[in-house]
């Protein structure tokens, strides 16, 4: 079905975005619960798989070609501990005003973990609504290429680290032709020869088996 | 000496004492607490745990947590952290090498303890910047 083809052109467009930006890495797929250490600093990942596929009665003939409505799942996951200067703060010769500014400017776990989400939304969300990827690269179009929302998670402590996820929907449209089982390719054992009998000759005509 | 201040000052001996380890403390305006309040000529000393349990809300099965929690005597401190202020630690991670010491921020809310004269720290791991 089209929708295969669909899915692997996102996954290679938001991994050349990945590639390109350096923001997250791709996961083409619904991956198991990670743990923080998994998904933390340049390990923050972006899942996208195929989730949904609705089929509309009106919008297709019993004999095909059938409206096929997809829904790709994008799930951001990011993960980060605190932040601070920590060549001020770890030099036993820094100043009280230096500890000071270094504290003040330190960021908590929450606060980098939600910073990097909204920077890889951004990113996948330029990639993917790029006006050069209404039809992500294919050679046939596709329809009614929207994502309508984004969701952030609560932020969850996992010891030391801070895990946020955001996800939405892609959605797209394609007509689905159903091509039906492809019979056997013949072998040489098996071909079959046809002698056609023309005018002025002789020979008998029919069927032979045989290679 | 009431019970609730027999409790107290055993702290020096159950939470200062042979099990303790010094710990450097930094304010939010860059002061730094090496000594205790309770006696200048000691270092400030509390309990180092570089893991600790929790539950796991989905299953209710106890994990360990690699966070480590500091434990202080309140007395011993110059001053409580309020709620909301980021404070930085100094503590040694190796119980071999207690003069090298790693930072971590005190930024998550802290756990009480005060009837006890203790305060209980959630330590987050920093990196550079």
């Amino acid at each position: 079905m089209n929708f295969i083809e669909i899915r692997d052109a996102i996954r290679t467009k938001l991994g050349e975005a990945a590639v390109a930006r350096g923001s997250f890495r791709v996961i083409g797929f619904q991956e198991r619960k990670k743990s923080a250490p998994e998904t933390a600093g340049a390990l923050r990942s972006v899942e996208v798989f195929f989730q949904r596929g609705d089929f509309p009665k009106t919008g297709g003939s019993p004999s095909g070609p059938f409206r096929h409505k997809m829904t790709f799942s994008i799930i951001l996951t990011a993960t980060a501990a605190a932040k601070a200067d920590l060549t001020v703060l770890q030099n036993p010769g820094s100043t009280a005003e230096q500890l000071a500014a270094a504290l003040a400017a330190a960021k908590v776990a929450a606060n980098e973990a939600d910073d990097i989400l909204d920077t890889m939304w951004s990113d996948v969300f330029e990639s993917l609504m790029d006006a050069r990827n209404l039809d992500f690269g294919l050679d046939f179009p596709l329809q009614d290429r929207w994502i309508d929302d984004f969701q952030k998670s609560d932020p969850a402590e996992r010891g030391s680290f801070v895990m946020i996820t955001g996800s939405a929907s892609l959605q797209c449209a394609i007509d689905e032709d159903v091509e039906g089982e492809s019979g056997t390719a013949a072998s040489s054992g098996d071909a079959l020869t046809t002698d056609l009998k023309i005018d002025g000759d002789t020979a008998p005509a029919g069927i032979t088996a045989g290679g | 000496m009431d019970l609730r201040s027999l409790v107290e000052s055993d702290l020096a001996d159950t939470l200062e004492g042979d099990f303790g380890l010094s710990v450097e403390l930094v304010k939010p305006d860059g002061d730094k607490q090496i000594q205790s309040a309770n006696d200048t000529d000691l270092l400030l000393r509390g309990q180092v745990l570089l893991d600790h349990a929790e539950e796991n809300l989905e299953t209710g099965a106890p994990v360990i947590v690699p966070r480590p929690v500091l434990t202080l005597r309140r007395s011993s401190l110059e001053r409580i952290p309020v709620d909301g202020e980021i404070w930085g630690v100094w503590i040694p991670e190796e119980p071999n090498d207690t003069a090298t010491k790693t930072f971590y921020l005190l930024s998550d809310p802290l756990e009480g303890g005060r009837s006890l004269g203790i305060i209980r720290f959630y330590l987050s791991e920093t990196v550079q910047s």
